[in-house]
């Protein structure tokens, strides 16, 4: 199973959201950074084919061996790789009157979703797939109620609820854990690690943290390109040398601040700790080879 | 002012501009009373030209002219009693008109006969009521000075005198008659200030409250301000409403002139105790409205404030004013606890019944007219509880826990919910459009406008009409032979009258019988010509059936117009245009939803990216549109048949179609089918046109979709009407 993107190119009136972006993903789970107006969102769009492609805006193929002999693009396979696509988006949409319940059945009757044939003989229902993913997002004591009432966080996990719905293989999630507390956080991530076996997942996100420990591929998205990808660890590598540490007071913390990329500012017992991210650092920084995160290279990227 | 941008906007003024155009439609719909265009010029003709004619004479002559001629008129229609035909100018009138006509004109005359039975007996009925008091002081349970019956006798008299020398004239005050009886106009701007305030508690619904409640100015300055807006609003939302209806009046009816003239020229006010002009009561009258409309609607938002839920203080809204609309029509003004009458939101907010009534309250050496009392109630009520709603709105925190009401809400949505959950997709989608979207309440004003108009304008049939009805529902049919026999019956027998008389005449001048008998039988002759006047609407009919079998060889049934006028001829066109029209407005609101209600919810990308999003979503949609119309068409349509069938029946469906006179200018269509099967093929046009409706509200819905927002609407409306308009012009049949 792969997908690819081949040169995809959108233009928004006189802007230009994407500027020929090629990657081809497997399976996997793949971290989708980048900041606002970056091109995140569009590039969703039109691999979920909620935005049209502009003429000369590139291509989108999918092959998989249940679908397609061969790379095919997804305008041309229409209903059945929609099939294969779980989305959730970033904006919270509902109908608030209904409740996970009754939402869940709606979207799986959208979806096309039929009973699944189990190895064993036995059918799964809707009903019981449905049932299922409520007790995976926590929500069944609060099936039957509306989700107009519900948290942010209530609301997040059931629009992720339905994006697994049918278990699909592509799994499209924009900014899942928003709203969602640490506990949910470290639980919805675990959980999309153990589906990424054999899905592809993309997982657009501004908190680094949340893909750090499960992305098996990272990309960096700027203006409308990929500045860079690759696992986590050869984005850390890259940085050797570029990532420093100083201690100084706060009346330097201004100063240091015009002159360089500051990450964070720790305090330390003895003053502040600031962390430094960029090609030069000042002579008084300690560099940093051991200690480098993610966060370090989000940083490097966006803020140099 | 932000505040007052905020509720006032686009969508809000077209509301009112519609509210304004409702009004001004429902007083002309009302002052036509189902009668065509044509009678109603008619019939303010005459009014008109009777009026002319009797403002040459006093009020006592004219008075006393009018009856007569009322009586000679009655007795022409009649001819029973042997007498005389007078000479007359108004029975030469009444003579060149056709039936109709001759309906309409003894109609104005009997207005106008009791105008000036009203009019000329004004000053006695004044001078009656001192007599009354200085009568009653006689009495001793009346005498007692301390006790209530006492003093409002004194009170009737000091209130009477400013009267005493009040002159009345005859003029024409159609428009300010209507005007003043119509009582739309109050309900309009009822609900427009209901919506207003409604909206006022957006921010308890969209999240705003907490950071509203977390500003220096957004507590008890707040709740100041929105009453302000409030006492703004009530002002020119009824100027807009009521300006409009007087205007539409006045030139609907004329008579401008009498706006100079006393108050009391109109029979209900008789008993008002001011002097003053027409155009001054209806001045005052809009001042004392305002006041009545301001103070409810700010009871309604101190209402609104102390409820939490918004939507509950509606339904409780909704509930009180039915019970006080029960309670309005089932206690009379005599009754002991006429109190709940006059202290009541119908009575309120029509205030002008309260004000034209003579009616005191007190206690002791107290006493007050009703309306006084009613509005010194209502405005104590009124400050009262803006001063609760000021307070409670600065100390009401947002977050507060649930009451019981929401915990048997919520139980019962919970139950709902299991059932829905697994209804199929259609119906589903049904839901979106009447409870997530909310298009049920459209649906619901939708029936009631039904319910009004099918009821409003029903034609009264005379006597005779009524009798003519009753011998075809009896004789009528295809068998034509009981009214070819009664009519060459009668004919013979006027033969045998008319040559009898003739006899009698010879034999009269040849002096061989007396004057008596030769009168005798000059009114014989006279009495069989009156039977054949009875019978007139029977010999057209037969007539008509024989022209008919001539040109298009098909035997029609004799059988009534009258009610089948009602339920599709002329008669039915206005209350047909009103139905179609809000049916119209009503499935464009509600279906436009269809798509747009994706884009508002953030629905569009998920649905859109799902295998079955696209076209299987489609036909779901479409098809739920169309039995989302079907099913509202057919109530609308439903309450209509029902209430036309019990007001005037549907006899003699197998009848041909021709059977009916009016529809013989369609006689190339009509010729092929029964009532039966004609009133099948409405009903399908009606379904036809509906699902035309839905499709173009649909086909608009997913073509505007992100784009689009409800400001588009209209524009639809309009174009859909303008279609309709052009299949009524092709066809005749929508």
């Amino acid at each position: 199973m792969e997908l690819e993107l081949k040169d995809l190119k959108k233009t928004y009136g006189t802007v230009q959201a994407l500027k020929g972006i090629s990657y081809r993903f497997q399976p996997g789970i793949y971290g989708i950074l980048g900041a606002n107006g970056a091109g995140k969102s569009t590039m969703i769009n039109l691999i979920t084919d909620n935005v049209a492609r502009d003429s000369d805006g590139g291509h989108i193929f999918y092959s998989d061996e249940h679908i397609c002999d061969k790379p095919t693009d997804i305008l041309k396979l229409a209903k059945k790789f929609r099939a294969v696509v779980g989305y959730m988006p970033q904006q919270q949409g509902f109908y608030d009157d209904f409740s996970p319940k009754a939402f869940l059945r709606y979207m799986a009757d959208v979806k096309g979703i039929k009973n699944i044939k189990l190895p064993n003989g036995t059918k799964k229902t809707v009903v019981q797939q449905i049932d299922e993913l409520l007790e995976v997002v926590n929500l069944t004591s609060v099936a039957y109620k509306k989700i107009g009432g519900f948290s942010g966080g209530m609301k997040q996990r059931v629009l992720l609820a339905q994006a697994l719905l049918g278990n699909p293989k592509i799994l499209i999630l924009d900014e899942p854990t928003a709203g969602l507390d640490p506990k949910e956080r470290i639980g919805i991530r675990n959980y999309i690690a153990e589906l990424s076996k054999d899905k592809i997942i993309l997982f657009a996100t501004h908190v680094v943290s949340d893909i750090e420990c499960i992305a098996d591929c990272v990309l960096l998205l700027r203006s409308g390109k990929i500045i860079a990808s690759g696992t986590p660890v050869q984005l850390i590598e890259q940085l050797q040398g570029k990532v420093g540490e100083l201690r100084c007071t706060l009346d330097d913390v201004g100063k240091m601040q015009e002159q360089y990329h500051v990450g964070n500012i720790r305090q330390r017992k003895d003053g502040l700790v600031l962390r430094l991210v960029g090609d030069s650092l000042p002579e008084e920084a300690t560099v940093i080879d051991n200690n480098i995160d993610l966060e370090d290279v989000y940083l490097y990227y966006f803020e140099n | 002012m932000q505040e007052w941008l905020r509720v006032f906007r686009l969508r809000y003024l077209g509301i009112i501009a519609v509210a304004v155009l409702l009004n001004i439609g429902i007083f002309l719909y009302g002052s036509f009373s189902g009668e065509s265009v044509a009678m109603v010029r008619f019939a303010n003709r005459t009014y008109n030209d009777l009026i002319e004619h009797y403002q040459n004479y006093s009020l006592q002559d004219a008075c006393q002219l009018a009856n007569e001629d009322y009586r000679a008129l009655r007795k022409y229609k009649n001819n029973k009693e042997n007498e005389e035909m007078e000479e007359r100018e108004i029975l030469d009138v009444y003579q060149s008109l056709s039936d109709e006509e001759q309906i309409q004109y003894e109609k104005q005359l009997a207005r106008i006969k009791n105008k000036l039975t009203y009019l000329s007996g004004y000053r006695d009925s004044i001078a009656q009521v001192f007599s009354n008091v200085d009568s009653m002081k006689r009495f001793r349970i009346f005498s007692n000075e301390d006790s209530f019956s006492y003093n409002n006798i004194i009170r009737t008299a000091q209130d009477f005198e400013r009267v005493k020398d009040n002159t009345v004239l005859l003029d024409d005050d159609s428009g300010v008659d209507y005007f003043l009886h119509h009582k739309a106009t109050y309900y309009f701007a009822a609900a427009l200030l209901l919506i207003l305030i409604y909206s006022f508690f957006d921010e308890r619904d969209n999240g705003m409250w907490p950071i509203l409640h977390n500003t220096p100015r957004g507590r008890e300055v707040f709740a100041v301000k929105r009453i302000g807006i409030i006492i703004f609003a009530s002002f020119s939302i009824l100027f807009v409403l009521y300006v409009s209806a007087f205007l539409t009046a006045m030139f609907r009816f004329g008579g401008w002139s009498s706006l100079q003239n006393p108050i009391q020229t109109l029979p209900e006010y008789a008993k008002f105790t001011h002097v003053m002009s027409k155009g001054t009561y209806i001045t005052v009258l809009f001042l004392l409205s305002y006041v009545v409309l301001c103070a409810i609607s700010l009871v309604i938002y101190s209402m609104f404030v102390l409820f939490r839920n918004r939507n509950h203080m509606l339904v409780f809204t909704a509930v009180f004013t039915g019970g006080e609309i029960l309670l309005y029509r089932k206690i009379e003004i005599q009754s002991v606890y006429n109190a709940l009458h006059y202290m009541n939101i119908v009575s309120i907010l029509n205030i002008n019944e309260i004000y034209s009534t003579y009616l005191n309250w007190g206690f002791g050496t107290h006493i007050f007219s009703v309306l006084f009392v009613v509005l010194f109630s209502l405005i104590l009520l009124t400050i009262c509880l803006c001063i609760m709603a000021v307070v409670r709105y600065g100390r009401m925190r947002p977050v507060s826990k649930v009451s019981a009401l929401e915990r048997i809400l919520k139980i019962v949505h919970m139950q709902y919910q299991k059932v829905f959950a697994k209804e199929p997709m259609l119906f589903k989608e049904i839901h979106k459009l009447l409870i997530t979207a909310k298009g049920l309440w459209a649906v619901i004003a939708l029936i009631i406008i039904a319910v009004y108009f099918s009821l409003q304008g029903q034609m009264i049939f005379s006597e005779k009409q009524k009798e003519w009805d009753a011998a075809y529902l009896t004789y009528g049919g295809a068998d034509w032979s009981y009214f070819e026999e009664l009519i060459d019956t009668q004919n013979i027998e006027l033969a045998q009258a008319e040559q009898n008389m003739l006899d009698m005449e010879a034999l009269y001048k040849a002096g061989e019988i007396s004057f008596e008998e030769y009168v005798a039988s000059t009114s014989a002759y006279n009495m069989k010509k009156s039977e054949i006047g009875y019978t007139k609407e029977y010999r057209e009919k037969l007539s008509y059936a024989h022209r008919v079998e001539e040109k298009y060889n098909i035997k029609t049934w004799l059988i009534s117009d009258r009610g089948y006028e009602e339920i599709f001829g002329t008669h039915a066109s206005q209350r047909e245009l009103i139905l179609v029209i809000a049916l119209t407005v009503v499935l464009v609101i509600v279906l436009s939803e269809s798509f747009l209600l994706e884009y508002r919810t953030g629905m569009y990308g998920i649905v859109h990216s799902a295998a079955n999003g696209r076209t299987w979503m489609l036909v779901h949609k479409i098809v739920s549109g169309m039995l989302l119309a079907l099913a509202i068409v057919a109530v609308v349509y439903g309450i209509d048949a029902v209430n036309l069938y019990h007001t005037y029946g549907t006899p003699f469906l197998k009848a041909p179609l021709l059977s009916l006179s009016f529809m013989y200018d369609k006689a190339s269509f009509a010729k092929y089918f029964t009532i039966g099967g004609y009133l099948c093929i409405l009903a399908a046009v009606r379904i036809g046109v509906a699902f035309i409706t839905a499709a173009i509200a649909l086909l608009t819905s997913k073509m505007i979709g992100k784009k689009g927002s409800r400001s588009l609407t209209p524009i639809v409306i309009v174009g859909v009407l303008v279609i309709i308009y052009m299949l009524h012009q092709a066809t005749g049949l929508v």
